[in-house]
């Protein structure tokens, strides 16, 4: 683990292995307070709240690996388009 | 298939390691011999892969190795022990590159194939675009190991699915073992990461060594015994005795030299004399009581040293355990795996102690280690060459001067002294029994056999 400290910010905490980093900083906006979860490589974040973090506690192993089906992130916005319809436009 | 000049050189070695006790060289290092033996010995014997202490939180893992197969070893989510072939079902990738972690999940870096770290294929980057989510992602596990098996915190894996189960591989192995790995009741911890070094010697060298040669300590480790860190006899390591059993396996364990006294039970810390009185037989407990030094193999290539040293030459010694494996790389290449182990329960002044004791005299920088080293690199440069491959080893120790012991209480056949090679005998004759027995139709390492593809072939063609 790694803290990271920004001037006049809360620290955030880094984690990693060898597969990927995670960073995990705290986020209080006067009544709201969260946990920012955010993955630097991907460029994905998520902010959780104190009843969203409390259900990951009673999930089981499986529930991770479904949330990995898409390891790289979510790809059903990806529209696949061929190349060729692009030639020949001009 | 074996090549005709190879078979002959193993058949011949069978009939001269009975009838005059001696093994051929050219079993040390060379080339096609070692091709034959990753498939022959190391693709049929169970092999040391982890001590269980070493991933004891779900999710950790260990890379280890068969032969060049290597295995992620960890422990799963409901903490279960496994083993995957470390490698991608897509292209092949490793997919652990570092050595050691904790994972959950492991993520192939090539193209991002994701598997739990119970083996399952759980994600493929691009399903839906690239595989219209028809990839059936259950066919596409890990490979696990064809064999895993546990005994008493030692992770074995075996290639052979058709191997006999690792508690008869082990057999009557299991009685010493036990004095070595059950002697506490909350058992053993590997201590740190295993130390790990390349030295360009054959694998066998270091089996041969710690399964039955006693005999070496007076040349090779005179040193020690002028230093003060062995016992003031040069010839500490002949007062013993020199056990084999079956699949190749044996030990040494030598007792106090005469008119030296040593402290009983490998002079260990007194909570764990209490528990291993009550947790070993009668017969364990006897023959552990008077040892001053373990020494054995696993066959092939996981050893055992169990030693009473002295850290230097003023301080008392102090035990310390030792597993170390015997890695091939090549036929002329090693990587030495050395883990220091203590009783979880001993302690903290004994577990420094035993530790500064083992990494003053083994490890890499341990002076016993440097010897032997050196000794295991020259013989295997000479043994590459093609005149010295076409002698025989002499290893007829013993011969005419004793018999098996009949008073020993432990099981194997035992030698009433440790300069003896029949532990050594018993290694190499195993050995060549493997590497003359042609492999079945289904090796479990996914080679087939002459047989099977010819009938394949046959097959194919009606």
């Amino acid at each position: 683990m790694t803290i990271i400290h920004n001037a006049g910010q809360d620290p955030i905490i880094q984690i990693a292995n060898e597969f990927t980093v995670i960073q995990v900083s705290y986020v209080s906006t006067g009544q709201r307070e969260r946990l920012l979860v955010s993955s630097p490589r991907l460029g994905f974040q998520t902010l959780l709240d104190p009843l969203q973090l409390e259900s990951l506690t009673w999930q089981p192993p499986e529930t991770y690996s479904k949330l990995l089906d898409t390891p790289y992130g979510p790809g059903a916005e990806l529209n696949a388009r061929p190349l060729s319809a692009l030639l020949g436009k001009d | 298939m074996l090549r005709d000049e190879l078979r002959q050189i193993l058949e011949k070695g069978l009939r001269d390691v009975e009838a005059d006790w001696t093994v051929p060289a050219a079993i040390i290092n060379d080339p096609e011999m070692h091709d034959a033996e990753r498939e022959r010995v190391f693709g049929r014997s169970w092999v040391f892969l982890a001590h269980e202490s070493e991933i004891p939180e779900r999710g950790d893992y260990v890379v280890r190795y068969i032969s060049e197969d290597q295995f992620i070893v960890c422990r799963d989510e409901d903490g279960e022990v496994r083993g995957h072939l470390n490698s991608c079902r897509h292209r092949g990738m490793q997919v652990c590159r570092a050595e050691m972690g904790n994972a959950s999940h492991f993520r192939c870096p090539y193209h991002g194939w994701t598997y739990n770290n119970k083996g399952s294929l759980v994600g493929v980057p691009a399903g839906r675009e690239a595989y219209g989510n028809k990839l059936d992602k259950s066919l596409w596990q890990l490979k696990p190991v064809p064999k895993l098996g546990t005994y008493k915190g030692l992770v074995f894996g075996c290639l052979d699915p058709d191997a006999p189960s690792l508690d008869d591989y082990l057999g009557d192995m299991k009685f010493y073992l036990d004095i070595v790995l059950d002697r506490s009741d909350a058992g053993l911890q590997v201590v740190g990461a295993p130390q790990r070094w390349v030295v360009d010697a054959n694998w066998k060298l270091g089996a041969d060594n710690f399964i039955g040669d006693a005999y070496h300590t007076m040349m090779t480790h005179r040193s020690m015994v002028e230093l003060g860190l062995a016992p003031p006899d040069p010839k500490f390591a002949l007062y013993g005795e020199h056990v084999h059993t079956e699949h190749g396996h044996g030990l040494g364990i030598i007792g106090p030299p005469p008119g030296i006294p040593l402290p009983e039970f490998l002079g260990m810390p007194e909570n764990i004399v209490e528990q291993l009185q009550r947790r070993l037989s009668p017969e364990q407990v006897e023959v552990f009581r008077p040892v001053a030094f373990i020494h054995g193999t696993v066959f092939p290539n996981l050893s055992i040293g169990n030693f009473l040293m002295s850290k230097d030459h003023v301080s008392p010694p102090t035990s310390f355990l030792t597993l170390r494996l015997w890695h091939p790389i090549g036929p002329d290449k090693m990587e030495i795996m050395s883990f220091f182990l203590v009783e979880k329960e001993a302690p903290d002044w004994y577990k420094e102690e035993s530790y500064q004791a083992y990494v003053r005299t083994f490890g890499i920088s341990g002076a016993f280690e440097q010897d032997d080293a050196e000794n295991w690199r020259s013989i295997t440069r000479v043994l590459g060459a093609q005149y010295a491959k076409k002698m025989e080893l002499n290893y007829q120790m013993g011969r005419g001067v004793y018999e098996p012991d009949p008073d020993w209480p432990g099981p194997g056949k035992a030698f009433p002294m440790d300069y003896a090679e029949a532990n050594q005998r018993n290694f190499m004759e195993y050995w060549m029994q493997l590497m003359v027995t042609d492999p079945a139709s289904h090796t479990g390492n996914g080679k087939v056999s002459d047989e099977a593809a010819a009938e394949a072939l046959a097959r194919a063609e009606a």
